[in-house]
């Protein structure tokens, strides 16, 4: 039964966050390359409540199933996005593990998370696609904009993971010492 | 919602992208050379980013090239048709330009470009 469940939670979430994922292509930015990944809503969320594991199995089926639909599987989008949401999963899932809800609240770890993503991208950008240095250039504007959205998304998770707990009873693996309690206020 | 340590991330990521800026800025750029060769040996090296006018001798005489913010490029040559001077001033890593009958070449040094047109995603 243990593993239905994990296999619904999967396919659920993966579901949501293929959907966002595609109709967060509509949405301008300010360069062709910046997403505002509000997908990565889910994957902090999955984190949250489920491990690392069923939330790098969401991130990825939701980086090969979105970016087909997108029409982007393969191109460098696709490869950048999955190095850069790895990394900042990668870096999300150490500091739940590492600090255990002291310190940084979820709009700190969606913060960090954001803002390696867009490092990574940048970094990997220059190692595979534009080998010129000038690419650098672009970094803090880079880190800049991954603060805004990593706040946006971190605030969603705020409320998203609230709603879990008040609504659908779900358990957290960890408990924010100033984030909502355990009656999720 | 923000924590103190999330305030302070914050704070740090903001000052870190913009005390980076200026110090990417000056490692980015200095990269690029120019390498003037004349019968196919080097007679000099000489650094892109300092405005600066070369004179070199070649096999009909004195060829003086223009270092400036547009690139370099030949200003004064000693040959009859002068398709060195009319041809566009050079400032891509790879891009040479060449004074045939002088026997003049310069060549800027560094890591090659791909020129980019355009990005699509």
């Amino acid at each position: 039964m243990k593993d239905v469940r994990r296999l619904v939670i999967i396919a659920f979430l993966s579901g949501v966050a293929v959907v966002i994922y595609a109709v967060e292509t509509f949405i301008p930015t300010p360069s062709p390359w910046l997403r505002l990944g509000f997908s990565h809503i889910i994957t902090l969320f999955a984190l949250l409540f489920f491990g690392s594991s069923t939330a790098f199995m969401i991130f990825c089926i939701r980086t090969l199933v979105g970016s087909l639909i997108i029409g982007k599987l393969l191109s460098p989008t696709f490869i950048l996005g999955f190095f850069g949401g790895a990394s900042a999963l990668m870096v999300m899932a150490l500091m739940l593990d590492l600090f255990k809800g002291r310190w940084f609240s979820v709009v700190g770890i969606s913060v960090a998370g954001a803002w390696v993503n867009n490092v990574v991208q940048v970094l990997i950008a220059f190692l595979v696609f534009i080998r010129h240095s000038e690419i650098f250039l672009i970094l803090p504007a880079f880190g800049l904009f991954a603060l805004g959205t990593g706040i946006v998304n971190g605030i969603a998770v705020y409320y998203l993971e609230r709603y879990a707990v008040v609504a659908l009873g779900l358990k957290r693996r960890i408990t924010f010492l100033n984030g909502p309690n355990e009656h999720g206020v | 919602m923000f924590t103190r340590a999330d305030k302070i991330l914050i704070i740090s990521l903001i000052v870190i992208s913009a005390a980076s800026y200026p110090a990417l800025k000056y490692l980015s750029q200095g990269g690029s050379f120019l390498e003037v060769e004349v019968e196919g040996e080097t007679m000099t090296v000489v650094r892109m980013d300092q405005d600066q006018d070369i004179t070199v001798e070649g096999r009909l005489g004195t060829t003086i090239i223009r270092i400036d913010e547009n690139g370099a490029r030949f200003i004064k040559s000693p040959c009859v048709d002068k398709k060195c001077i009319k041809s566009a001033p050079i400032e891509d890593a790879g891009e040479i330009a060449v004074c045939v009958p002088n026997r003049v070449m310069i060549r800027i040094l560094g890591e090659n470009r791909v020129k980019t047109d355009f990005i699509s995603r």
